[in-house]
């Protein structure tokens, strides 16, 4: 058997003996097969035969069944958060891809009915007011309709693809803390900006309910800062359950 | 060497070694080992654990890094890594004083 064939070997039974996530097994397997090869060069620099190398490196470096039971098994709770994180990212993905045709290919409403997008007909203030108070021809008013769904499915289109880009980026910064990723100093970073951009909604989102009450945002406000507080709270959770983890073991 | 001995105190010996220099997991090891005089030679892979401990503690952080000729993980201690190394060093400072003062007696030792 060559070095290859017993560096892989090794890396093999490795791999099916640890108890981590695949990504967190991939992360572990990357590392130690660069271990064995850099221990495995010093040993060829210092004279030693290609194969015997490999098979020092494997030795100095412990069994791989008892290697893989020292590593942390993965906790039932980050099994339900990548689940968690999972679903959120994919909801945040459809948010987003119904913001985009919004936007796109307007207006959504000839092909989801405008009740889909705004509520009942009641609740349409503004071409009610509109065409109401107003001696309106009623090509003026059909022509007032038409241009209201296409400024509100636009707003809608924008928020919901602002919304779903936040809610992805809060659970993907916290999906690739819980199962590796960027350094927590990125994760950090990250975390800051978001929260910036999460105050500008809100102000944002604030002052447009409060000089425009026909507005939509008032009803995506909450769900978006649910949606990222439900997140940091699933990070710092996480974190606690990671630092007991570690201490017990 | 015992291993036991080692066993309690590897993660603070970690959290030195990688507070002086970011460093991957061989030179981490090689460090340890050429620090200690080559006391603490221990399997090598017992090690990779332990950091990945740390780093779920937040004591350590940890990128890919490309500068090689292959992909390695690099280690970096945090600023909370770095208190928790302050405190691990005071409290066994004050234990490794206690135990000399205490074998210092050397009233265990024979007396002809």
């Amino acid at each position: 058997m060559g070095a290859d064939e017993l560096i892989d070997a090794y890396l093999y039974e490795l791999r099916s003996a640890l108890q981590a996530d695949g990504r967190e097994r991939d992360r572990i397997v990357a590392e130690i097969e660069d271990h064995l090869w850099e221990s495995w060069e010093r040993y060829v620099d210092e004279g030693v035969a290609p194969d015997d190398a490999a098979r020092l490196a494997i030795a100095r470096f412990g069994g791989a069944q008892e290697i893989a039971a020292a590593f942390p098994p993965e906790t039932a709770g980050r099994r339900f958060a990548r689940l968690y994180f999972t679903a959120a990212t994919l909801f945040a993905t459809l948010l987003i891809t119904i913001g985009l045709a919004a936007m796109i290919t307007l207006p959504v409403h000839s092909v989801l009915g405008a009740d889909f997008l705004y509520g009942p007909e009641g609740q349409w203030k503004a071409p009610a007011r509109f065409c109401s108070n107003r001696d309106f021809a009623l090509s003026e008013c059909q022509q007032a309709w038409d241009d209201f769904f296409v400024v509100r499915a636009f707003g809608f289109g924008a928020a919901a693809t602002l919304l779903g880009a936040m809610i992805a980026s809060a659970h993907v910064l916290g999906a690739r803390y819980a199962f590796g990723g960027p350094s927590r100093r990125t994760l950090v970073t990250g975390a800051y900006l978001f929260g910036i951009a999460a105050v500008l909604f809100l102000a944002g989102g604030t002052l447009k309910y409060a000089f425009g009450p026909e507005s939509g945002w008032n009803t995506w406000l909450p769900a978006g800062l649910a949606s990222m507080l439900t997140s940091s709270a699933f990070v710092a959770l996480l974190r606690r359950s990671d630092d007991r983890a570690a201490t017990a073991a | 060497m015992n291993p036991d001995m080692l066993k309690g105190n590897l993660e603070m010996m970690l959290l030195a070694v990688v507070a002086r220099a970011p460093a991957h997991g061989y030179a981490v090891i090689e460090d340890l080992r050429r620090q200690s005089g080559g006391a603490f030679d221990l399997p090598e892979g017992t090690v990779y654990p332990a950091l990945h401990r740390l780093e779920k503690q937040g004591l350590l952080e940890s990128r890919w890094s490309t500068a090689a000729a292959r992909k390695r993980r690099l280690y970096e201690i945090t600023m909370k890594g770095a208190a928790e190394l302050r405190g691990r060093e005071r409290q066994w400072s004050a234990f490794s004083r206690a135990v000399r003062s205490v074998m210092k007696e050397k009233a265990w030792a024979p007396t002809n």
